[in-house]
């Protein structure tokens, strides 16, 4: 399995020496969901500086009025030879086919990531990853590696990602209470005592789970699997922490990651529910 | 130009025949299985046959929803369930999931296949996508301008559908799991328990809430004619016949009042008040005139209100007694004035002098929800008409 990085500091290439084999780098006004996002002259100065495997995420819906601009950036990064986009918006891989760009496709469908059939069509359509949901369980996770083709990605350790808004729901809050507004608040639904942190920003309104999801428990079941990358989230930890955090991956130290990254080993082992009797 | 479509929710077989009756020109329903509804009470396979039956008499169209996410356990038993939906009828199936859409399209060249408001198509090339893939219709996001629509709408052989009324969620379709970290449901099989509802600690002096207002674009049917929808979709698969009664036959009369050239300010007012005399929550046009903002929102704890009006379901008339006989539903009493309205249209003004039991005893004052009652009525109603609350006595 590879290991690949989402950095909020400016550090990549440290994290690259100290054993990731690449990064992801959201693409400004054309990602949400990241704390740190990243423009088309910030990937090309990356591209430049490391051989590494770089990951672009542009996974924002797309609206009219950003398509010219969106067929435009997709042919900048095939320039820049970027070695795949994680994507939502069926747009960039309408725009993709139409226009003949080669690019590596990864489905990114948030929530939506949760069957082999579905990621077998997307292969079978040229989209050659797909990243997994984090809603899905690891026997879910094993059947759907050993029923496709497909590279698959999953979420190792960070933030899942909860919901996501058109709405500024924050702009709203704080105009409505008159109080000075804030980008980034926790908030806790009192009866379960799930805590989410609430971000705004020019695309709307993101909900993240605020506990670090963690799958040290079954990292090397996963990697032994087949699946062949693993995400990991610098969050909000420090250059040296999340150094750290490589070095226990690289050099597998189970206790290590728990220590600094908890216990939450997220739907793993918990299958949601939908009929309600 | 071929007429605007008029669609309509719809939970059990009552309320598919409800909505068809006051004005549906065709009706969105779940089944058993594959369907974002998981609580609702879905149609079996010999309910959804005859409500096609039903629907088919009218000249009338039935829409099956299969739009969840599915997982692969989910898979199982998938092709015969879509192979025995279309034995029973229904003319399309409204789908979120790529393969799901693809292997009908692929395999069922007889029904049509839309495109769910899952999956957030909010732009005109991934609705090209869908198009060029097979299916027929998109249904939109509920996150679209007006220029927005009528660019999506463009596009030749794609029919576009627009939700009008009803609930919004609060994030996009789709891109929402609240439901599953909060309560384990998971929002994408059916299960949302309507987290965005529910009020979040955030300082020790107040409630951070992220509750939408509902949709009501009474105003801008006109608008969404002229801009080229194809469809104009109403929410609300387990609302209440009352709530589906009023709702559909007031889009109706605004939609063939549009295209009579006959509806006049003062009708329009009057109806969008029906509208929302029967809402629960307070209601705006959403994205469709500016990017929703604090306007659209709700910043206390509950936002549902009670509604009273419906006072009864009119299920027969009485020839000797030359009365109607009702269901209640809500208390009424002897002075009260209501209205009587009929699914095609009809509305009788009347005033209440004498309430009869089910043994024909006179009393004053009704207050037994599913009580059988009768009112002295010359004309006999057709089937499913209701009484609502004017002004109380």
């Amino acid at each position: 399995m590879k290991l690949l990085g989402v950095i909020r500091d400016n550090n990549y290439l440290e994290y690259l020496d100290n054993g990731l084999d690449g990064i992801i780098l959201p693409l400004e006004n054309f990602a949400v969901d990241y704390f740190k996002y990243y423009s088309i002259s910030n990937i090309r100065e990356c591209r430049k500086s490391t051989d590494k495997l770089l990951y672009i995420v542009l996974n924002k819906m797309i609206f009219n009025n950003e398509l010219n601009d969106l067929l435009s950036v997709l042919k900048e990064l095939e320039s820049i030879k970027i070695d795949g986009i994680f994507f939502y918006d069926l747009a960039v891989l309408n725009l993709i086919r139409e226009n003949n760009l080669s690019i590596n496709l990864i489905y990114n469908g948030t929530h939506m990531v949760t069957n082999s059939d579905t990621i077998n069509l997307y292969y079978d359509l040229g989209v050659k990853g797909a990243y997994l949901s984090n809603e899905i369980t690891k026997n879910e996770v094993l059947n759907i590696r050993s029923n496709t083709k497909s590279d698959l990605f999953i979420l190792l350790l960070g933030n899942p990602v909860v919901a996501m808004s058109r709405r500024n729901l924050l702009t709203s809050y704080f105009d409505n209470k008159n109080k000075s507004k804030s980008d980034l608040i926790p908030i806790k639904e009192p009866k379960s005592g799930q805590e989410f942190l609430v971000k705004e920003d020019s695309n709307g309104t993101t909900f993240f789970y605020n506990k670090r999801l963690n799958l040290s428990n079954v990292y090397k079941e996963l990697k032994d699997s087949g699946i062949n990358y693993g995400i990991i989230e610098q969050g909000d930890y420090s250059s040296l922490e999340y150094k750290e955090l490589i070095n226990a991956f690289v050099n597998f130290d189970k206790q290590r990651i728990d220590e600094l990254a908890g216990h939450n080993r997220g739907f793993l082992y918990r299958e949601t529910i939908y009929k309600v009797k | 130009m071929k007429k605007i479509e008029l669609l309509a929710p719809a939970g059990d077989l009552e309320r598919l025949k409800v909505v068809l009756l006051y004005g549906a020109d065709a009706v969105y329903v779940g089944g058993e299985k594959l369907s974002l509804r998981a609580n609702a009470t879905n149609f079996s396979l010999e309910e959804l046959k005859e409500g096609c039956t039903f629907a088919h008499n009218l000249k009338k169209r039935v829409y099956l929803t299969t739009n969840i996410v599915f997982h692969d356990k989910d898979r199982k038993g998938m092709e015969e369930y879509i192979k025995e939906v279309i034995d029973c009828g229904i003319d399309a199936f409204i789908v979120s999931d790529l393969y799901l859409a693809k292997y009908i399209i692929d395999n069922h060249k007889e029904v049509e296949v839309h495109i769910s408001t899952q999956d957030s198509i909010t732009n005109i090339s991934s609705a090209k996508f869908y198009r060029d893939l097979g299916a027929s219709r998109v249904v939109l996001a509920r996150e679209l301008s007006k220029g927005e629509i009528k660019e999506i709408s463009s596009i030749p052989n794609l029919e576009t559908e627009v939700f009008i009324h009803g609930a919004m969620c609060t994030c996009f379709s789709g891109r929402c799991a609240l439901s599953n970290y909060v309560t384990n449901r998971d929002a994408n099989r059916g299960g949302c328990a309507q987290v965005c509802r529910f009020a979040f600690d955030y300082d020790s002096n107040d409630k951070f809430t992220l509750a939408t207002k509902d949709l009501n674009m009474a105003m801008y049917i006109k608008d969404l004619i002229y801009i080229g929808v194809s469809s104009l979709k109403v929410e609300g698969r387990m609302r209440s016949l009352y709530y589906l009664a009023t709702v559909i036959g007031s889009y109706r009369f605004l939609i063939d009042s549009i295209y009579d050239e006959t509806l006049t300010d003062e009708k329009l007012l009057e109806y969008q008040k029906r509208l929302d005399s029967v809402a629960n929550r307070d209601t705006t046009s959403q994205y469709f005139n500016h990017l929703a903002d604090e306007t659209d929102q709700y910043y206390t704890g509950r936002q549902e209100v009670s509604n009273q009006e419906y006072l009864g379901l009119i299920i027969g008339y009485d020839e000797k007694m030359k009365s109607i006989v009702l269901k209640e539903r809500n208390y009424f009493k002897v002075g009260d004035e209501v209205e009587i309205f009929t699914p095609n249209g009809e509305i009788y003004p009347y005033k209440i002098e004498t309430i009869y039991n089910e043994d024909n005893e006179k009393i004053e004052v009704a207050r037994h929800p599913e009580e059988i009652l009768k009112l002295p009525f010359d004309t006999r109603l057709i089937p499913y008409s209701m009484i609502r609350l004017i002004k109380k006595g």
